[in-house]
């Protein structure tokens, strides 16, 4: 273990690097990741300032501080790498993204990745890979991914292959947000269009009873109770449920997402 | 003779321990002046929340870990820790006059300005060679207290000139300017031409919007009511539910207007002060490096 000249105090007299692997394996995270920390900052050997990196991002996933476990990983120069080591890192690195929940950050590094990975991905990158494409909603690149993934695990060309295709093929259908807006013009019918019928037809209900509350009043001549009661009162019904159409058509997309990658997820993983 | 080697022994030790710490600490500085330099806080926040014995350090290191580890609370803002280690540090140090102005800053966030004050006026022979810094500390807390004749008094050492200063010194003043010209407003006051005209006493606190909003709820429900009285007569169902709604929001409307002109004078007061840590705590910053 080669520490700097500068830093002999610590060649001698401590081995920061065993100090680390001990509150590691003490499962006192917090601590390994300020002590990989300081491994990394005395010494000047590029071998083991990656190796301490590594390590620091490692504790960060065990203490499930993902993002943090990743942004270390992306601290870690590429070059004199393997491809095999540059495989790895971008692995880790999608896996805690796709942990985080943080699929924007999966997409930067995705579509910054090192060209020879690119080219030649493993098979649990591969995966990751169809996962987080599949979660940013790019359905042809998680298929891309998915066709490379077969080449190299021969257990999915079965059944299983004609399951995947056939799912791709019926890819979630989505509603358009803009046409539920449109739609829910006549209250209710966006609702309907995004498959939510009862509050379809509650929205159609309350708003059709204020208006019938405001023409009331107006052919009993109080005009003011029409304008304010009827008026006032159905503007904010009507105009609310447009915004509640528009919400109903993102989460009936949301959800069939979820259903579909869900279900993508679940072959590959059986087949691991 | 068994006695002899187990002292030479225990001496050994012991200078191998004092050694030790001496060399942790002065390696320890650099290392987290890079991680809270590096946005690590966290992993200061770690390394400044370590049980650290003490007693074989030099003074010097002690003061030297003491600065450290309130410089690390400090910077993960946790100010009432940071302020107490500051102080830890002894006077013959060399951090001494740093810990002074940010154990006082540390008060000061605290709402404790006085206090910040009289830190900083007790210990005016350590920090007087820092001249104009210490004086333009000294007139950020009288500003937080609304002394304005202790700023002013503060203010005359100000020149205007100062690298790190000047921009701040001029942003100060304008707080100041801006302070003292600021009427302040009868909650009273607001509410009774809330209740002669709704809406009026919120327009008069500062929000017009609120009043307009205020003005148009109210009377809505007031003209219904009015139509349905006229027309229906009293018992009508329409005439009670709008006439209670409408006085509901009547009374509502003058309570709002008597709290919001305290609550707008407090949000006033909040940001002027905000704005006045955030100018004098930059300065200390750059003059010390931190």
């Amino acid at each position: 273990m080669a520490y700097s000249q500068n830093n002999d105090y610590f060649e001698t007299k401590l081995n920061v690097f065993a100090l680390a692997e001990e509150y590691f394996q003490q499962k006192d995270y917090a601590n390994a990741v300020l002590e990989y920390e300081r491994v990394f900052f005395f010494v000047s050997e590029a071998e083991l300032q990656k190796q301490a990196l590594k390590k620091k991002a490692h504790s960060y996933k065990k203490d499930k501080k993902y993002l943090l476990s990743a942004q270390t990983l992306q601290r870690i120069p590429l070059y004199l790498m393997t491809i095999e080591e540059k495989d790895s890192i971008y692995y880790e690195m999608l896996l805690c993204s796709y942990l985080e929940d943080d699929f924007d950050f999966a997409s930067k590094i995705m579509n910054n990745m090192n060209l020879e990975v690119k080219e030649n991905p493993s098979k649990r990158l591969l995966l990751m890979q169809i996962l987080l494409s599949n979660e940013l909603n790019e359905y042809n690149s998680a298929y891309d991914y998915l066709l490379q993934y077969i080449e190299k695990e021969p257990v999915l060309r079965g059944e299983d292959k004609y399951v995947l295709d056939s799912l791709y093929n019926n890819l979630p259908k989505h509603k358009s947000e803009n046409k539920a807006k449109h739609l829910a013009f006549f209250p209710g019918l966006g609702h309907i269009y995004s498959g939510y019928w009862f509050e379809g037809i509650c929205a159609f209900v309350v708003n059709a009873g204020v208006l019938w509350f405001g023409v009331s009043e107006f052919l009993l001549k109080d005009y003011i109770t029409a304008w304010v009661g009827g008026a006032g009162l159905l503007s904010s019904t009507y105009l609310g449920q447009q915004k509640r159409a528009v919400h109903l058509a993102k989460k009936h997309n949301y959800l069939a997402n979820k259903e579909f990658n869900t279900q993508i997820k679940q072959i590959l993983l059986n087949n691991l | 003779m068994l006695k002899k080697e187990q002292i030479i022994l225990f001496f050994f030790l012991l200078c191998h321990t004092f050694v030790f710490c001496q060399n942790y600490a002065s390696e320890d500085f650099e290392f987290i002046r890079y991680l809270i330099g590096n946005d690590m806080k966290n992993e200061a926040l770690c390394w400044a929340e370590r049980d650290f014995t003490l007693e074989y350090y030099k003074d010097e290191t002690k003061d030297s870990i003491n600065f450290l580890r309130g410089w690390a609370f400090y910077s993960a803002k946790q100010l009432y820790k940071a302020q107490l280690l500051f102080d830890k540090v002894s006077e013959t140090s060399s951090f001494k006059p740093t810990s002074l102005f940010f154990s006082s800053l540390c008060l000061a966030y605290n709402n404790k300005y006085k206090q910040a004050e009289i830190n900083l006026l007790n210990n005016k022979t350590l920090l007087e060679k820092h001249g104009e810094l210490y004086s333009f500390q000294l007139a950020g807390y009288s500003l937080l207290q609304r002394d304005f004749v202790s700023y002013n008094r503060y203010k005359q050492n100000f020149s205007y000139s100062s690298y790190t200063l000047a921009e701040r010194e001029k942003i100060l003043d304008s707080i100041c300017l801006s302070l003292e010209n600021k009427k302040a407003k009868s909650p009273f006051l607001s509410a009774t031409l809330s209740a002669i005209v709704p809406g009026l006493g919120k327009i008069y606190a500062g929000s017009l919007g609120e009043g307009i909003s205020s003005f148009i709820t109210v009377g809505s429900f007031a003209g219904i009511c009015a139509e349905n009285w006229v027309k229906h007569g009293l018992s009508n169902w329409k005439t009670i539910l709008f006439g209670s709604l409408a006085t509901v929001f009547y009374i509502g409307n003058i309570y709002g207007s008597y709290i919001s002109v305290k609550l707008l004078a407090n949000e006033y007061n909040n940001n002027q002060n905000l704005s006045i840590l955030y100018n004098i705590h930059i300065p200390l910053r750059n003059t010390f490096g931190l």
